[in-house]
């Protein structure tokens, strides 16, 4: 097995201040990176700050040696956990990255994350996998603007973007009567951002154990 | 018959054909006048009136359901379409169905004013979603549900973003350009019921520049709705039904998983993002 036993609870937690989010393109979508910034408030909760966004539309090679650059850059290498959506074709992207010798380098074993998107409610771990119920996913995201646990900067060039898809994620009742969530295609063609940083505010939670599984 | 005369015979036909009208009396000159004659209505509400004389060039109608926002739209292309020769009008809707109903009101007007003897262009070109006049003019309804779709006009005299509050950003992106090189700019009508905060449509109704007039009209301001239907949408209609297609509030889109208010909350000054450098590129 690729992966180590699991470490998500046990990651050195002092070494970790940025988690990133990746969600990887689909067949029309864009994959999408964000950085979070976490700061532990005198209360001891974990403040997360949106300081990174990006997406790009490219092959997996090419989203392989854009990732890498960017964790290349000050001060992320050796301080980010990288947390990945490994649901569906992800996952061949995820080993393949992970025996990079320089993903090695900037992340580590124990801080790349793959997360599996589930049709359920709960986040569980299944070696160093999380897996997260996408109501689960969304719902940690709203939890944390809610209690205004998470900032964003203004300053991001994908904002617009960002607020447009979070405007435009919508939920909707199934004729099975069972709820799915995601883009309102009318209003907006992408979700990729939302999921990145959906994913980003789930796995530092889970790192600093702020979500019980 | 020599290449000459031949092309002396097709000017003089083009010079007919550009002439040929209906009947024989002057279109009215005055736009209010102008709708009330296309669309039958013995009197117009002070805002109608005060939207169809207004010269800006951005304007965003954000009116009650039935508030008679696609009739007034309509007239201003047809008077456009019938006053200004050569002239191209564009209205962009949410989908198929909504460009054809939109695109019938305008029919229905151009219909009622060939049949009144008045002097109106005859049709070259007459199909379920666009018009071809004999002056040249033309009239194009699209559906805007793939923005991609519909580039490839230039210079439209007048573009009207029909239910702005239901389209995506990418329609936005992709009717504004159209307009760069248009006459003044050209002129662009966004019109809609609200949608939720979120949008285009909001967007530039809360923060569009001044460029944009906006004319927010709920339907207790209507002469036309009585007191007692408004009373029956009151006590049958959920209350952000209500709000939103009657009163024309921006509520929080109940349909939107993340509340507008704690996104705005969300939004931070003060700190920098981690690569500044790529933020402003």
């Amino acid at each position: 097995m690729i992966y180590d036993a699991a470490k998500i609870p046990s990651v050195q937690r002092q070494q970790v201040t940025y988690v990133a989010g990746l969600d990887l393109a689909m067949e029309r979508d864009s994959s999408a990176l964000s950085v979070l910034r976490c700061q532990k408030a005198p209360d001891g909760s974990i403040r997360l700050s949106l300081a990174h966004l990006d997406r790009w539309w490219a092959s997996y090679p090419e989203t392989h040696r854009h990732v890498v650059q960017t964790l290349s850059r000050p001060p992320l290498p050796g301080r980010c956990l990288l947390a990945v959506d490994s649901t569906g074709v992800g996952l061949s992207w995820v080993e393949t990255f992970k025996l990079d010798p320089q993903v090695r380098q900037l992340v580590g074993d124990d801080r790349l994350v793959p997360v599996t998107i589930t049709a359920g409610r709960a986040v569980t771990r299944s070696g160093q996998f999380l897996r997260v119920g996408k109501h689960r996913l969304i719902s940690e995201l709203r939890t944390a603007l809610a209690r205004k646990t998470l900032t964003i900067s203004k300053h991001l060039h994908f904002l617009p973007e960002l607020l447009a898809e979070l405007d435009g994620f919508e939920a909707q009742v199934r004729t099975s009567g069972s709820l799915a969530m995601g883009n309102n295609p009318k209003l907006v063609k992408h979700d990729d951002l939302v999921l990145s940083v959906a994913i980003g505010v789930v796995a530092a939670r889970v790192v600093f154990g702020e979500v019980e599984r | 018959m020599s290449t000459r005369r031949l092309a002396e015979e097709l000017a003089r036909l083009r010079a007919h054909r550009s002439s040929r009208t209906t009947g024989t009396e002057d279109l009215p000159t005055d736009i209010v006048e102008f709708t009330k004659k296309a669309f039958d209505i013995d009197e117009l509400e002070p805002w109608q009136e005060e939207f169809l004389r207004s010269e800006s060039r951005r304007i965003l109608l954000c009116v009650h359901r039935q508030g008679g926002k696609s009739s007034l739209t309509s007239a201003l292309m047809l008077y456009e379409a019938l006053h200004n020769p050569g002239s191209l009008c564009l209205v962009v809707s949410v989908s198929l169905r909504q460009s054809l109903e939109f695109f019938e009101k305008f029919s229905a007007g151009f219909r009622r004013l060939r049949g009144k003897n008045l002097a109106v262009p005859e049709p070259q070109s007459d199909r379920k979603l666009g018009i071809k006049l004999s002056n040249g003019s033309r009239v194009e309804a699209l559906p805007g549900g793939t923005p991609a779709s519909i580039r490839g006009f230039s210079a439209p005299a007048i573009v009207c973003i029909d239910e702005m509050a239901q389209t995506s950003e990418a329609l936005l992106a992709a009717v504004l350009p159209m307009l760069a090189v248009s006459e003044n700019g050209g002129k662009l009508y966004g019109l809609s019921t609200p949608f939720g905060r979120r949008g285009s449509f909001y967007r530039l109704f809360e923060e569009g520049g001044p460029e944009w007039e906006r004319f927010r009209v709920p339907v207790t301001e209507s002469t036309r709705v009585s007191a007692e239907f408004i009373a029956e949408a009151r006590a049958n209609l959920l209350p952000h039904e209500f709000a939103s297609e009657m009163m024309v509030e921006f509520t929080s889109a109940h349909t939107s998983l993340f509340d507008r208010d704690a996104l705005e909350d969300a939004l931070d000054d003060s700190f920098e993002p981690l690569f500044p450098e790529d933020e402003a590129v």
